[in-house]
């Protein structure tokens, strides 16, 4: 039933309105008024470039500070618009929420593009081991939860506390009233704790220290780091005496980023981590319950190939064969503003065009959108958050808006494939087929109700019919879907 | 510990505090503390710090040796006016927190110190659940209320609802009671296409009852022409923009949070929404680098928002109760990026028109090694629950 229309994404022809008024830079320079549209440009940019949005740089106006975050933001949706596989982009999303960073934050929104691309969509199919070590030497995750800062002597707990607690373990395995008994562990005298403690978190965290980013800041002797935005160990950072974590010695000078490596490994391969992540998977792909028995599946389908460059492919692919046997009705998942926004466009075969025109500020305020998620939790699931009263007029919005042009986004032609010369009933059941997969004669029913339409009259106004559709997209059944395909990929 | 004992232990506070100290935390881990539901004559209104606010740093013991060596000398600022003494120590308030001092100088701010929850996570995550559900650990949970609705439930008259001043409605909110979150009601409430949308969407969606999405739908549809109501009792049929509204006090809201959900709330109790529940997010408290900077501007936010919106109640000559809560406090020593770790001991505030003037509830634990909970954070000697309990207390009584 989704589209047949070619919506196109090219960066190039894609605008974002820049405005803003003219102002000084900090060393006093005068940068002029600006009232234009622009391409997207920042969407392969390398690191160097992006460094310059940060705030310690001074060569990019303020205002126009938040543009890689922009970009990233309208990239997203037109992928997902155009998309005709659209679990792929649930999957990116899924992976992106999963390492969340909040794009808010000028210094880690400077990044954004690059780790869309370069830690979300190139190792969302591949190996989780290997994308946790992508995100965690990333800029912009070490500028989000401070590892670029944290050094010997006094370590910064913040990224070691998240990884454990969110991106591996997760918090059932936080043993936390044992705080530093880490011989009463179970497991953890034979280097196999079953959880971790504060302690292991204080011993990660000193694993850690050297991490940062090239941020031109100052290594001692007056000697600085380069102003390139990159990844880069520091040596005269890293506290190289010797730890423990999770009951695994590691000797003292272990040799550059050996501590950390050995901590992520820990963390990839261990039981708790595939549990916690199963459930996360489970509950946002199949239901807002998990189901116990396919938690355990894919938790050992996690594990049997956490070696192999397609495991999370696997997994994926294990998920689709164990929702296949799950009726319909059983795994509806409520979508989110920019699900909706695209399972409109494309059943309506809408001509979409990006347009900054306000829809973007509609996206945004019906619901979680990208990168917008301030605490590293990432964006809640399930149908009590997405459909939270503060989001429900604005996700009415947004379908009225795009099923009534208020964002010149594009019309449509409500007499597609059946011709203008029908009756209201004909015309509404032939989309209430389109949107719903069936007719919904008591949907209609209602709206000829309360118009005082008689079904049987022919419509003739595209527009009314328009509204009419966009009434019948904001029922409850438009707000959930099954959101894996029938076959494995 | 019922409420006469309660009441009998707050009022040595201060005389003897250092005293209780070891008792009372050796008490707390052996009870389960109950929130209790009391009506109120003004809202309750809670203003949740989210990230774990350094209590130790918006009111500081500058004075104490284990202190300034504990801290890198940029997290510590110059000794402000009017300490509060409490067993034996003095603590200052930060700069950025005049308003506070203020507040409790008129005697509508009492700081309530060394408060949290009786758990050892120092999870964020874990801490605010376990807050927002009202409990004090999560393993065996009795319910899945959310600690506003616990309070509210039984109490809150049929015609009102819980409000969140945010985009989202938070955990302490979910259950079975009527909820809603908006986090700005500067120009009402505007719905696409009128009332007549709106109606028209609420015969749908009791139609496609069947599916789970019918019932929030048809709940905030309601919710949102009641609330429309209110604010524009001329309720015209076009949902359009209404007056901005403006604050009676001197001090303005600012477009921040918190300023912005507690002007939603200002704007409801004006007009004469009978709310007693509401709720307020604030952000931009895990400080774990840069804090003496994020704590000059957050501070700032909340503070004046908190000045600007009892300002505004006040010259309304409205009642309210507000408890300024956060999940917990933050470790004793800094760290090597200027900032602060997650610790536990945290700082309370309750600020309204029913309170006992100059007071400072609280068993301050001390600071020096030996007092450390695990040797690296300040102690809780106050559960949250006895934070909110008294502070409903006060609002239920007449002063």
């Amino acid at each position: 039933m989704e589209n047949m229309t070619k919506i196109s994404f090219d960066p190039n022809k894609t605008f974002i309105k820049i405005k803003y008024k003219a102002g000084k830079f900090r060393d006093g320079r005068e940068y002029p008024a600006v009232d234009e549209k622009r391409p997207l440009s920042l969407l392969n940019a390398d690191l160097k470039t992006l460094f310059a949005y940060t705030s310690s740089n001074d060569s990019i106006p303020n205002p126009e500070r938040g543009r890689p975050r922009q970009e990233v933001v309208v990239s997203i949706l037109m992928r997902n618009v155009i998309s005709q596989k659209p679990w792929e982009e649930s999957w990116v999303s899924f992976w992106r929420d999963h390492f969340s960073i909040f794009a808010h934050d000028q210094n880690v929104g400077a990044f954004s593009p690059h780790w869309e691309e370069n830690v979300i969509r190139r190792h969302c199919w591949g190996n989780f081991r290997e994308m946790l070590e992508a995100a965690a030497s990333h800029p912009a995750m070490l500028y989000y939860l401070n590892n670029r800062s944290s050094r010997a002597g006094s370590a910064n707990e913040n990224f070691a506390r998240e990884l454990f607690e969110l991106h591996t373990f997760g918090k059932n395995a936080y043993l936390k009233d044992l705080y530093s008994d880490w011989k009463k562990v179970p497991g953890a005298i034979d280097g196999r704790a079953v959880g971790y403690i504060d302690e292991d978190v204080y011993e990660a965290a000193r694993a850690f220290t050297g991490w940062t980013v090239n941020d031109g800041s100052n290594i001692g002797n007056n000697k600085k780091l380069p102003e390139t935005g990159d990844f880069t160990y520091v040596e005269l950072r890293h506290d190289n005496y010797q730890k423990r974590v999770l009951g695994i010695e590691f000797p003292s000078y272990s040799g550059t980023m050996v501590d950390g490596r050995k901590v992520l490994d820990i963390c990839s391969f261990h039981t708790a981590t595939a549990h916690h992540i199963a459930t996360k998977l489970v509950k946002r792909f199949i239901n807002d319950n998990p189901p116990k028995k396919i938690i355990e599946s894919t938790a050992d389908v996690f594990l049997n190939h956490k070696n192999n460059s397609d495991q999370l492919k696997k997994i994926f692919n294990h998920l689709v064969q164990e929702a296949s046997l799950i009726p319909n009705s059983n795994k509806q998942k409520a979508i989110t503003p920019i699900r909706l926004a695209s399972k409109f466009i494309s059943l309506t075969n809408m001509p979409f065009i990006f347009n900054d025109q306000g829809f973007l500020g509609n996206i945004e305020g019906a619901g979680f959108s990208p990168y917008s998620w301030p605490s590293p939790d990432g964006i809640p699931d399930g149908m009590e958050a997405l459909l939270s009263t503060g989001f429900i007029k604005e996700r009415i919005a947004l379908i009225q808006g795009l099923a009534e042009n208020w964002w010149q986004t594009g019309e449509f032609d409500p007499f597609i494939d059946i011709g203008s010369s029908g009756s209201y009933e004909t015309l509404l059941s032939f989309w209430e087929k389109k949107l719903f997969g069936h007719e919904r004669p008591d949907l209609r029913n209602q709206l000829f109700k309360f118009w005082k339409i008689n079904p049987s009259d022919k419509a003739i106004n595209p527009r009314e019919i328009a509204k009419l559709i966009g009434l019948l997209a904001c029922s409850p059944s438009f707000q959930s879907e099954v959101v894996l395909p029938k076959n494995i990929i | 510990m019922n409420r006469r004992d309660f009441i009998n232990k707050t009022t040595l506070i201060g005389t003897s505090a250092s005293l209780f100290g070891g008792i009372s935390q050796f008490a707390l881990a052996q009870k389960s503390h109950q929130i209790q539901s009391i009506k109120q004559t003004g809202p309750l209104i809670i203003v949740f710090l989210r990230g774990g606010a350094d209590g130790l740093g918006i009111l500081s013991p500058l004075e104490d040796s284990n202190f300034i060596s504990a801290r890198s000398p940029q997290l510590l600022f110059a000794p402000t006016e009017n300490p509060i003494f409490i067993a034996g120590t003095k603590l200052f308030w930060h700069p950025q927190a005049s308003a506070f001092s203020e507040l409790m100088l008129s005697g509508r701010l009492v700081p309530w110190l060394a408060t949290g929850i009786i758990n050892e996570t120092r999870s964020h995550f874990e801490a605010q659940e376990i807050i927002e559900r009202g409990v004090s650990e999560l393993h065996t949970l009795p319910d899945s209320m959310g600690l506003i609705t616990k309070i509210a439930a039984g109490i809150m008259s049929p015609d009102s609802f819980l409000f969140a001043g945010g985009s989202n409605l938070p955990r302490a909110m979910q259950g079975n009671l009527s909820a809603i979150a908006i986090r700005d009601l500067q120009n009402g409430i505007q719905f696409p296409g009128g009332v007549k949308n709106l109606a028209v969407l609420a015969q749908l969606a009791n139609v496609d009852r069947a599916h789970p999405a019918s019932e929030p739908i048809q709940k905030t549809l309601a919710l949102l022409f009641n609330i429309q109501k209110y604010l524009d009792p001329s309720i015209k049929l076009d949902f359009n923009k209404i007056k901005p509204y403006e604050s009676q006090g001197r001090t303005p809201y600012t477009n921040s949070d918190p300023s912005v959900g507690l002007r939603s709330i200002a704007r409801l109790l004006n007009s004469n929404v009978p709310l007693q529940y509401a709720w307020v997010d604030h952000g931009g408290w895990d400080m774990h680098e840069g804090q003496p900077n994020r704590m000059n501007n957050t501070l700032n936010q909340l503070s004046q928002a908190l000045k600007a919106f009892d300002e505004d109640l006040q010259a309304q000559q409205k009642k309210y109760t507000l408890v300024v809560l956060t999940e917990f406090g933050r470790r004793f020593r800094s760290n090597g990026s200027n900032g602060t770790d997650h610790g536990h001991g945290g700082l309370s505030l309750v600020i309204g028109s029913n309170l006992p003037k100059n007071k400072v509830m609280g068993y301050w634990p001390g600071i020096a090694e030996k007092d450390l909970n695990r040797g690296v954070d300040l102690a809780v000697t106050t559960p949250y629950q006895d934070v909110l309990n008294q502070a409903m207390q006060w609002g239920h009584i007449e002063i």
